[in-house]
C-alpha cells in the first residue's frame, strides 16, 4: 500500500494557510511572526518522530483555528480590513489611470511621431484605419493578459500587492507623487481627446480650461487619498486626520510637499493668471500648516514640506508662456504664498496652545 | 487533569508574559514553550492568541520588539521587557502575592468561623 505522506505536501498546505490568514485582520508582519511559529512547532514535532501530515495536523490544532486567530487580531487590528479594501480599491483606481496611458494616450503619442505635425504641434492626419486596428489588436491582447491573470492568480496578487505596498509604502507612495503630473495630464480628456481623435478645433480654450480643472477636482483628491490611505494602511496608528498630523515625520512631510506644491502649481496651468494663483496656494499651505503644526517637529517638517520648491526653481528662469519668466516672479507668486499660508496656520495653533 | 478557565488565562497572560520576557529576550515560540513547559500542561490556549496580547503590551510600552534574521535564515522578532514593563511586572507581582495569600488563607480557615 502507497503511504498517505506521498500525496502530502507540507509546502502547500503551509500556502493554503497563509492565504486563509493572509485575508482577514493580521498585517503582514502578524502572518510572518505566525508563520514562523508554525514552521518551528512543525519541525519540533517531526524531531520528535511524526511524519508530515501528522506534524501538520497537530502543529495547526495547536496555534488555533483561524477563525479564533482572526478575532483576537481583529481586536488590536480594527481597522486593518476595511483599510486593505479602501487601499486595493485607491490603487485600483490608479492602476486605470496607468491602464488608460497605455492603451490610449501611449499608441497615440507613439503615433505622432511618425506624422507631420502641424504649427500646434498636433500630428497631422488622423488615424488611418489600420493603425486603429493593431491598437485594438495590441489593447485586445492587454486586457486579456490582465483577465487570465485575475482569473488564475487573483488571490495571489492581491496577497503580493498587500505585501508589497506595506513594506515598500515610501517608494511607492514618492512613486505615485512624482508620477502624478504625468499621470494626471495623460489621463485629461481634453488632451486624450486632442490626441486620439484630433478634435483640437471642435474645443474652445474655455472649455479646455474647465477640462483642466474637472481633472484637476477628480485625479488630485484621488491621488491624495492613496497616499493617505496608504500610509494608514502601513501605520494602524492613524485613524483619522488629526492624529495622521501628529504622526508626520520628514517621510510624510516631503510627500505632502510634493503634492501640495503640485496642487498649488496647477492652479497656474489651469486658471488665467489671476489673484486665484496667490489665494489658492495661501490656503492650502494653511491647511498643511494645520498638519505641520500637530506634528512632533513642526518647523523641520515645515522646511522638508517646502523643499520641493527647490526641485521646481529652473521654472523661474523658463520664459513665461511655461515657466515664471524671473525669480522675482517665482518667489512672490509661487514660494510666497505658500510659505506664508503655512507659517501663519502653525504660529496660530501655537498661540491657541499656550492660551 | 484540570482545565483552566479561559478566563483567568486572559487575567492572568500580562504577568505571566512579563515574567518569561522578565528573564531575558525571547520570541513568540519559544515564549510559549516556555509556559507550557512550567505549567506541566496544564495551560491549554491557542498558540496564535498570543500574538494579539503581545501587541497590546507593546501599545502599552511594557515590551518592545525587534525584527532580525534568526539562525534558520529567516525574520523573527524578538521581544524584549521594558523599564515600565519591568515596574509593571513588580506591582502585578505583589498584587498577585496578595491575591494569592487572600485565596489561601480563606481556603484554609475552619468552616465554623466563616459561619
Amino acid at each position: 500500500m502507497e503511504p498517505t505522506q506521498n500525496h502530502f505536501s507540507l509546502t502547500t498546505q503551509l500556502a493554503k494557510w497563509q492565504q486563509t490568514m493572509a485575508h482577514g485582520s493580521l498585517t503582514s508582519d502578524d502572518l510572518t511572526e505566525l508563520t514562523d511559529h508554525l514552521t518551528e512547532e512543525i519541525s519540533s514535532l517531526q524531531k520528535a518522530g511524526l511524519n508530515d501530515e501528522e506534524a501538520w495536523m497537530v502543529a495547526r490544532q495547536r496555534i488555533g483555528q483561524p477563525v479564533v486567530i482572526e478575532a483576537e487580531f481583529r481586536k488590536v487590528n480594527p481597522d486593518h480590513l476595511a483599510n486593505r479594501n479602501l487601499v486595493m480599491m485607491f490603487w485600483g483606481a490608479i492602476f486605470f489611470m496607468t491602464l488608460q496611458i497605455v492603451c490610449f494616450a501611449l499608441p497615440s503619442i507613439i503615433n505622432s511621431f511618425f506624422r507631420p505635425l502641424d504649427s500646434r504641434g498636433f500630428p497631422s492626419n488622423l488615424l488611418s484605419a489600420t493603425d486603429v486596428r493593431n491598437m485594438l489588436y495590441a489593447e485586445i491582447a492587454i486586457i486579456a493578459v490582465f483577465v487570465l491573470a485575475v482569473v488564475f492568480k487573483g488571490n495571489r496578487i492581491v496577497a503580493w500587492f498587500s505585501e508589497m505596498i506595506e513594506k515598500y509604502y515610501f517608494v511607492c507612495c514618492l512613486l505615485l507623487l512624482v508620477a502624478s503630473p504625468f499621470l494626471i495630464s495623460f489621463n485629461d480628456m481634453m488632451v486624450l481627446n486632442h490626441l486620439i481623435h484630433g478634435m483640437r478645433s471642435v474645443y474652445s480654450p474655455e472649455i479646455q480650461t474647465a477640462g483642466g480643472v474637472l481633472s484637476f477636482v477628480i485625479y488630485i483628491p484621488l491621488i491624495a487619498f492613496t497616499v493617505f490611505y496608504t500610509l494608514r494602511y502601513r501605520s494602524q496608528d492613524i485613524r483619522n486626520i488629526a492624529s495622521f498630523a501628529g504622526s508626520i515625520n520628514w517621510q510624510a512631510s516631503l510627500m505632502l510637499g510634493i503634492l501640495f506644491k503640485l496642487v498649488s502649481l496647477s492652479t497656474y496651468s489651469f486658471f488665467p493668471v489671476s489673484i486665484l494663483n496667490t489665494i489658492l496656494p495661501t490656503i492650502i499651505f494653511f491647511f498643511a500648516g494645520w498638519l505641520m503644526g500637530r506634528s512632533k517637529r513642526p518647523w523641520v517638517n515645515t522646511l522638508i514640506l517646502h523643499s520641493p520648491s527647490l526641485v521646481l526653481l529652473p521654472l523661474a528662469l523658463l520664459p513665461n508662456s511655461v515657466g515664471f519668466g524671473d525669480m522675482f516672479n517665482f518667489l512672490c507668486k509661487f514660494v510666497l504664498p505658500s510659505a506664508i499660508g503655512c507659517t501663519s496656520s502653525i504660529l496660530l495653533y501655537r498661540k491657541t496652545q499656550l492660551a | 487533569m484540570t482545565t483552566i478557565s479561559k478566563d483567568l488565562i486572559a487575567a492572568t497572560s500580562t504577568p505571566i508574559i512579563l515574567a518569561v520576557l522578565n528573564q531575558g529576550e525571547s520570541y513568540g515560540y519559544q515564549i510559549i514553550q516556555k509556559v507550557k513547559e512550567a505549567s506541566n500542561g496544564h495551560l491549554q490556549f491557542s498558540d496564535g492568541t498570543l500574538y494579539p496580547i503581545l501587541r497590546k503590551l507593546e501599545d502599552k510600552g511594557f515590551i518592545v520588539s525587534e525584527w532580525r534574521i534568526a539562525e534558520n535564515e529567516k525574520r523573527r522578532r524578538y521581544y524584549n521587557i521594558t523599564e515600565q514593563g519591568r515596574d509593571h511586572f513588580k506591582n502585578e507581582q505583589t498584587s498577585w502575592n496578595i491575591m494569592h495569600q487572600l485565596i489561601i488563607q480563606l481556603w484554609n480557615q475552619p468552616k465554623t468561623i466563616l459561619a
